[in-house]
């Protein structure tokens, strides 16, 4: 205070001038700041305004219609590709013709798309097709975030209609509040032990005789006897070995499931059902016996990379026709599959709206916006072009009669300008060329498979847990404390899971299981 | 009379408040405008409707963080290591910083300095992984040749609970000290040389000089950090909690604190007015607290409370 006085009196003294001169430089200074922070935000604004129009521009020569048309903003959730908006005007090209629409996509890395959605979804950021994926679709419909898309459906989902089929159209809802429309994947649940095959042979192991988790002991205790050195089942942490053999529908949560594939009705604990403490029981077993890698429960890299390092046998992972030769080349080895079916092939919500395509609340013309995502659907020229890239350019025709297709020469993973492989996420990968590699065999199996697999009975019910959100951040703390040990094997299932059950009823499992079973029990009567 | 000179008071002053001005206004857009936000956590949020326009919903929001066994156990942990935290980063930082400013070589000094504070600023996850290199179960390098050069057997690090305090508080020390240590080395070359000199000429030992001329030179910086170390007690370094157990669900019952705990559920859930509350929750002990100690040391020597 003192000082400041003093330093103010001296500025008096030393007369007017120095004060004004003063006065002028802090005022200016503060002009100059404010100026520069609102010429750089207005720099940037109008640059991203004329970055679209420009995109849109190259797309047609009927400049006056694109300019009128919409434009729909696409994320996804995948990597930037380094020819993006060449495709992109490729796409506005095929889209002003048939639909009338323009489209922008906008890639999210895998590390934050849910954050970056989050925010994109609760501020005003201008959105339109937005990638759900099951574990967010309940809380992006309690607040809001994705309209309920059930009349837009009937009224322009022709082509969705058609390749998802009339029942599965609407599947991906919460209490009849439609938050998107489901990809053409696989849909249904099936397991195996993915085993190499350089090994398999030298054993003379049969692989074929295999077809329970406990079947596999004579294996493992093979390769343990003549290759000691060898870790046996290599996996990554939270999953481990038996966090990746399906059995039950787990009802979005694992929270109360219905057992063997949903084939009952009755919502159960999972930690209570005999097909669990069985698998958990054996899995244990096994890691007594040294089969299981001791480091699973800390490792955070995937059963593929740990498979590309050499000393390992073999993992558990989902079944799908193709899946032994996408993971032959992923890990490095030649591989074969073991089945290990606690039940057989299964179809549950979890399976089929794992993603779903929905619409954000941002968007201000849902009509157009819908009858984009519905041609998406249906056209195989856009899906080729949007996961592909341009023939000629992003990949050749390799087979034409198969319609298999590769890179052109010279190109490779490594260079490539596009190539987003990502048919899983995508609306309808049924509709895509076959990248080298796969066969157009296993693509119809899997269709096929979609339609035949056994129905849970839960199929098209998720449950509302809005007002259950304590009792389930309590769960999934104390389902966290255990869950590894158990997956992993490491802690003997009649100690431990007794012990996790009395914390789980704390925590207040009883409340979401009757609250779930009396949704489920509304929800069948009403299909009736 | 009066108004013509409160005008050219404020004339005299206004240079100042100008000067003042740009950063008045930062503070005000980043700090005070988001403040706004808090109502979130008294709401069932609805972005349909609008944040203001939600439906309020109480205390409702706050209820998770109470209602089960683990509210007890979280608090404690955070507690209790934030308590041992702020007491050992400031011994030890304090001695090592006295150390090494008696170091008369220059050189040494420095590379002692430094030497300190580089795990500073190394990244949590690159740490999680150096304490992995000597604690994983089948290549760690304590399992491998460190126990059996004692003839002990190998433990599972990751699944045993007891060991993690010990752990948690050495990577902590370790990590951390260099920061504490550089404030009280400025402080300790900013006392006055003389009195080491008139204190060596009237035949104090090295301890008498400490005691009697360094410590209490050194006490309003012990406190200004202590009091922003009280204020931070219900937060805790969610990387350290986090990343070097390696989210080892095991270990949960001495690793699990407030932050990861909210972590771990909302993640599941999404939900932004329980985060929101967890925060708000945090933010007020946070405050009460700093307030609180900061009554207690002005009750106890005046000059040197923060406010």
């Amino acid at each position: 205070m003192n000082r400041c006085g003093q330093g103010l009196r001296h500025f008096g003294m030393e007369g007017k001038k120095m004060k004004k001169a003063m006065k002028v430089l802090a005022a200016l200074g503060i002009c100059a700041s404010l100026l520069t922070a609102c010429g750089g935000g207005g720099q940037e604004s109008v640059e991203s305004t004329s970055g679209t129009s420009g995109s849109e521009n190259v797309s047609t020569e009927k400049e006056t219609d694109v300019s009128e048309m919409y434009t729909v903003t696409m994320a996804y959730i995948g990597n930037e590709q380094a020819d993006m908006a060449k495709v992109e005007a490729a796409m506005n090209e095929m889209l002003a013709k048939e639909v009338g629409a323009q489209i922008h996509i906008i890639p999210l890395g895998w590390g934050s798309y849910q954050q970056q959605l989050q925010l994109m979804l609760s501020g005003g950021e201008k959105l339109d097709i937005v990638p759900v994926l099951l574990n967010n679709a309940n809380s992006y419909v309690s607040s809001g975030q994705v309209i309920d898309m059930s009349e837009l459906i009937d009224q322009y989902g022709t082509n969705i209609k058609a390749s998802l089929g009339e029942d599965m159209a609407k599947i991906s809802n919460v209490g009849g509040y439609v938050f998107g429309v489901p990809v053409e994947k696989e849909w249904y649940t099936d397991s195996c032990i993915l085993m190499r095959k350089d090994i398999v042979d030298k054993y003379g192991l049969d692989v074929s005789k295999v077809s329970t988790l406990a079947d596999c002991e004579e294996i493992f205790e093979t390769v343990k006897q003549n290759e000691p050195n060898m870790k046996i089942i290599v996996g990554s942490k939270g999953s481990g070995l038996l966090g990746r053999i399906g059995h039950s529908d787990v009802l979005l949560d694992g929270f109360g499931v219905l057992e063997n594939g949903g084939q009952s009705t009755t919502v159960k604990n999972m930690f209570e059902t005999e097909t669990y403490l069985d698998l958990a029981r054996t899995t244990h077993d096994f890691y007594e016996k040294g089969y299981i890698d001791k480091d699973m429960p800390t490792t955070t890299d995937s059963a593929q990379v740990i498979m590309k390092a050499g000393n390992a046998f073999c993992y558990a992972s989902p079944y799908k026709p193709g899946v032994v030769e996408q993971d032959s080349l992923a890990s490095g080895y030649e591989l074969v599959a073991a089945m290990i079916q606690p039940c057989e092939p299964y179809c549950t919500n979890n399976g089929v709206s794992f993603v779903s395509w929905g619409i954000a609340q941002n968007c201000t013309d849902p009509e157009i916006t819908m009858q984009v995502l519905d041609f998406m659907y249906g056209s195989a020229e856009f899906m080729n072009l949007y996961n592909w890239g341009i023939e000629g350019e992003h990949y050749v025709v390799k087979d034409a009669e198969k319609d298999i297709i590769g890179f052109p020469d010279g190109v490779d993973a490594s260079n490539t300008a596009y190539n987003l492989n990502l048919g899983w996420e995508l609306p309808n990968q049924f509709n895509l060329h076959i990248w080298e590699g796969n066969t157009p065999e296993n693509m119809k199996a899997q269709a096929e498979m979609n339609k035949t697999s056994m129905k849970s009975n839960g199929l098209g019910f998720m449950y509302d847990y809005s007002s259950l959100s304590n009792e389930l951040t309590a769960l999934s703390n104390v389902q966290e404390e255990y869950l590894n040990s158990i997956v992993c094997g490491v802690t003997d299932p009649d100690e431990i899971i007794p012990e996790l059950n009395e914390k789980l009823y704390k925590a207040g499992l009883q409340k979401v299981i009757d609250e779930k079973q009396r949704q489920f029990d509304e929800w069948l009567a009403a299909q009736e | 009379m009066k108004a013509a000179k409160r005008k050219r008071q404020i004339k005299r002053w206004l240079p100042l408040f100008l000067m003042m001005a740009p950063g008045l206004i930062y503070v005000f857009i980043n700090n005070y405008i988001p403040m706004f936000g808090i109502v979130i956590a008294f709401k069932k949020v609805n972005f349909q409707k609008g944040i203001f326009a939600s439906d309020w919903v109480g205390l409702e929001n706050f209820k998770f963080l109470f209602t089960t066994d683990d509210a007890w156990i979280i608090t404690r942990n955070t507690i209790l290591y934030n308590l041992v935290f702020i007491v050992l980063n400031t011994v030890i930082g304090i001695v090592m910083a006295i150390f090494i400013c008696d170091i008369t070589c220059k050189w040494a000094k420095k590379l002692y300095q430094s030497a300190v504070l580089l795990p500073y600023l190394m990244s949590i996850v690159i740490i999680s992984y150096i304490v992995y290199a000597f604690l994983a179960t089948e290549n760690g390098m304590l399992n491998n040749s460190i126990l059996p050069m004692l003839g002990k057997e190998p433990v599972s690090w990751y699944s045993e609970p007891k060991y993690w305090p010990f752990i948690l508080i050495l990577v902590h020390i370790w990590k951390g000290i260099g920061y504490g240590c550089l404030i009280y080395i400025s402080s300790i070359n900013g006392i006055d040389r003389s009195f080491f000199e008139a204190a060596g000429l009237d035949g104090a030992s090295k301890w008498q000089q400490i005691r009697y001329i360094t410590l209490p030179s050194l006490v309003p910086s012990i406190i200004t950090l202590t009091l922003l170390s009280v204020g931070r007690i219900f937060y805790s370094d969610f990387g350290l909690f986090y990343q070097v157990p390696l989210d080892s669900g095991a270990l949960y019952s001495t690793t699990n604190v407030i932050d990861t705990y909210v972590y771990r559920g909302l993640l599941k859930l999404g939900n932004t007015g329980m985060s929101s509350a967890a925060g708000v929750y945090q933010s007020i002990v946070g405050f009460i607290l700093v307030l609180t100690a900061n009554m207690a040391v002005r009750k106890i020597s005046k000059e040197n409370a923060l406010f």
